[in-house]
């Protein structure tokens, strides 16, 4: 089992999605999981993309340059594995609508990420989803208070609490 | 077989003398063609000769060096791994990297042989450092040592390196080219990027993608945007992100689907792309729209890899993304393709799997404030699931489109998940079923095409070329239906006059041409839309060749799968020899867009009333049909009927036009 034991280091601050995606991008400790999106962050008109895909371009928001690490912490002392966090903080809304389901690709990533086995994944998307309320209580919840959540309702479960580690 | 290896050996081993080539390579080629000969004589013969051949090569190392690093510097792999390209119509045979970090030589730009020898230099006296020339060279430090120089170095030393090299992981490579998507045209040209598959873990979106981009200043406004990306004012810049952002990006944020194509690469050709990557962080390269673009770079990238690439050679002009897919294609390194569909295709999936009332249900929980339980209390939990489903799937959609819909339609969003998870079923949709033809299985990019036909009964010849892309009659596999994106389309008549003289013209010059007719459902109400400009011959006024401008705006539906579109169009011409020199009118257009994998129709009827310039009052009716004779092959008719009022007439004037095509997609 990859029970990496790095921190969670939610911070809160307001920074916008661009921002996120930097810091997500930055070489350092210092940007790791951010904890403030909300599940349904501000989206852009798919026009809005037409130029910029017309000419190969960006939309000007795009995080550039090399990034190294970027799923991860740096830091070791958070009730899941590196990254778990940041990832939760990059993709809550997607997140919401597959735990609703009780299934996808980017569920199934969070539990790789956490290390979730095999023998387990069925367990660990039947938890989530029967505490969706839980989770994602409310339009406005934060990753940080989702990712709360989640350590939670792992630690509740029977087979799911070994991949907390226990602070 | 023996003979012509005996034949050969010899004069093969003295040109690796001469060469200093790579020994360990030919002993390894050498040795499986022994083996496979089972003759010791000559094995002991291949040895005593590989012995003589090493001390020669050692003991003449030092003058002969400077012979081989000449000729080492000419390498194709050397040459590729300083980005040694060339294209565009004024470019030189020079490094594509614009920036001097990237080069050991002052004069490492335009002279790869100086820079060998500074590289050489450069990386013999290197520590490990961080940023020493060693831990920033992975690549080049590689393939030197794979040629024989700088053995006693060692890249394991470098820990930044190394730790990033461990996160990244590689086990192979992985195309992506977001496809085309609705009311986009303009999307058709398309992107590219490069998942890094991992060696651990089996989830994509947690692998890393390399992507090439222009570094655009978020404060530049489109037009500034458009002119210094077409002119190299923009660095590009790869950058390596977790795939999971660029499907984000692609899948949610653009609603495109992507293809992905899994690339066959040998692990040494892997992992000299991932180190070639660390090598290009952070150098820049200015960045062309139309040459040195996001598609080409990759293609650079895995030329560097591997001696036996070379993509970027098929690009002269311009590289489309498209056509940098079907050059992989072509090269035989593609594994594996895999479809991702988008949001909106999702939702387009789920709207042709559920019947009315579900539908209904769903638009009702979404836009009216109801009792969400006592909805679809009625319904099995199947149905149930189906319409939460879908209609999250259409609040998401509301709040993209209309802002001032956002919170409410995020609150919205949340309790129909809640309901959601409810429910026990887990999967209620089948899986989107794949695409008969991917984006890169359709007609080439570039066509010409060979018209007879008769204008008011005077027949003409009439050669036409155009760059790109697609218009609404071309072929249609791998292509989007009711999109038309079109870039320099010129066309050439020769043609009888009525005094029976003939003359050749320049028919046409069309610039941009781009609609997009996507069709409204009671969930999605995207608006249809075309622009164009260029030079034609307008109807009124056939001797000269005109600016035009064109724009509209409209709506169009699908009905038994065919499309009926409306759109209100301003039109300007200039004309010197009208009155006021313009021509300005308004006016509706209606079409009938019938589209197929085999054949195309298209019939377009149009009024035009004056606003401002000369008088004309023009109506005209064109028809197109085609048929598809093979992937890059098309014949077509068209007709069209115009009549307009000329200022000085009383009478109508009418024109007709018939013509019979060939066209071909190159």
């Amino acid at each position: 089992m990859k029970k990496l034991l790095l921190s969670a280091c939610i911070v809160s601050a307001s920074l916008t999605t661009a921002q996120t995606a930097m810091a997500a991008g930055g070489h350092g400790p210092a940007g790791c999981g951010l904890g403030t999106a909300v599940i349904f962050k501000q989206a852009n008109e798919w026009h809005e993309h037409v130029l910029a895909a017309t000419t190969n371009g960006t939309s000007g928001n795009q995080t550039f340059g090399m990034t190294s690490g970027t799923l991860g912490c740096a830091d070791a002392n958070g009730p899941l594995a590196s990254g778990v966090d940041l990832f939760l903080n990059e993709n809550m809304e997607q997140l919401a609508a597959e735990t609703a389901q009780g299934q996808g690709e980017t569920l199934a990533a969070l539990s790789e990420l956490i290390g979730v086995q095999a023998q387990d994944t069925g367990t660990f998307n039947a938890a989530l989803k029967a505490n969706f309320d839980k989770i994602f209580s409310s339009a406005e919840v934060t990753s940080g208070e989702a990712f709360d959540a989640l350590v939670s309702v792992m630690s509740q479960d029977a087979t799911l609490s070994k991949y907390v580690r226990q602070a | 077989m023996s003979k012509l290896i005996r034949g050969t050996q010899v004069p093969l081993i003295i040109s690796s003398i001469k060469n200093f080539q790579p020994r360990q390579i030919h002993v390894r080629s050498f040795h499986n063609l022994y083996i496979s000969q089972s003759r010791m004589h000559t094995i002991l013969k291949y040895l005593t000769l590989t012995r003589i051949v090493i001390c020669a090569s050692l003991l003449s190392h030092g003058f002969s060096a400077q012979a081989n690093e000449t000729e080492l510097a000419q390498d194709r792999e050397w040459l590729d791994l300083l980005h040694y390209h060339r294209i565009g119509l004024f470019s030189v045979f020079e490094s594509q990297a614009d920036d001097p970090r990237f080069f050991f030589a002052k004069t490492g730009k335009s002279d790869p042989h100086a820079e060998l020898v500074a590289t050489l230099k450069a990386l013999e006296a290197s520590d490990y450092a961080n940023d020493s020339p060693i831990c920033r060279f992975p690549a080049r430090l590689h393939w030197l040592q794979s040629k024989g120089y700088l053995q006693d170095k060692d890249i394991a030393q470098c820990l930044k390196f190394q730790d990033w090299y461990s996160k990244i992981d590689a086990k192979s490579l992985t195309l992506a080219f977001p496809a085309a998507y609705l009311n986009s045209p303009s999307s058709m040209y398309g992107h590219t990027f490069i998942r890094i598959n991992r060696k651990q873990g089996n989830n994509p979106l947690l692998d890393y993608s390399i992507n090439y981009a222009a570094n655009a200043d978020p404060e530049d406004n489109e037009l500034v945007f458009s002119y210094k990306g077409l002119s190299g004012g923009y660095p590009g810049v790869f950058s390596v992100l977790p795939y999971y952002q660029k499907i984000k990006e692609y899948s949610f944020l653009e609603a495109r689907d992507v293809w992905e194509y899994d690339l066959a690469l040998t692990e040494e050709e892997v992992a000299q792309f991932v180190r070639h990557t660390w090598e290009i962080q952070n150098t820049h390269f200015d960045y062309y729209f139309f040459t040195e673009n996001c598609s080409y770079h990759l293609l650079t990238l895995l030329d560097a890899a591997s001696p036996r690439l070379h993509l970027s050679d098929a690009f002269s002009v311009s590289a489309i993304p498209a056509d940098t897919v079907r050059v992989i294609e072509r090269a035989g390194i593609v594994a594996d393709t895999h479809f991702r569909p988008s949001t909106m295709s999702l939702m387009t999936h789920m709207l042709e799997n559920t019947d009315d009332e579900i539908q209904a249900k769903a638009k009702t929980i979404v836009e009216e404030d109801v009792d969400l339980i006592s909805t679809i209390e009625d319904i099995n939990t199947l149905e149930q699931a189906k319409t939460l489903e879908l209609a999250y799937q259409y609040s998401r959609y509301l709040s993209v489109r209309k802002k001032q819909e956002q919170k409410k339609q995020s609150q919205k969003a949340i309790t129909i998940l809640s309901a959601r998870s409810k429910i026990p079923e887990n999967q209620v949709f089948e899986d989107y079923p794949r695409p008969a033809y991917r984006d890169d299985e359709g007609h080439n990019s570039s066509r010409i095409e060979a018209s007879f036909g008769y204008n008011n009964e005077l027949p003409f010849t009439q050669i036409g070329i155009r760059a790109a892309y697609h218009d609404r009659l071309d072929n249609l596999p791998g292509y989007l239906k009711g999109a038309k994106l079109e870039m320099f389309h010129a066309q050439f008549r020769h043609s009888e006059t009525a005094d029976g003289k003939h003359k050749n013209t320049i028919e046409r010059i069309g610039l941009i041409d781009i609609a997009s007719y996507s069709p409204r459902n009671d969930f999605l109400s995207p608006i249809s839309w075309e622009v164009s400009t260029g030079l034609k011959r307008p109807d009124s006024e056939r001797d000269e060749l005109l600016p035009f401008l064109s724009a509209g705006w409209g709506a169009s539906y699908l009905w038994q799968n065919q499309l009926f579109y409306a759109l209100g169009i301003f039109d300007l011409n200039l004309d010197n020899d009208i009155d006021k020199g313009h021509h300005v009118s308004l006016g509706p257009k209606i079409g009938w867009l019938n589209q197929h994998e085999d054949w195309t129709m298209n019939l377009e009827l149009r009024q035009a009333f004056d606003v401002s310039g000369a008088d004309f009052k023009l109506r005209a009716i064109e028809f197109g049909i085609a048929r598809r004779l093979e992937k890059d092959w098309q014949i077509r008719f068209n007709t069209a009927y115009s009549s307009h009022a000329k200022p000085e007439q009383s009478d109508a004037t009418f024109s007709e036009t018939f013509s019979l095509s060939l066209l071909h997609y190159f």
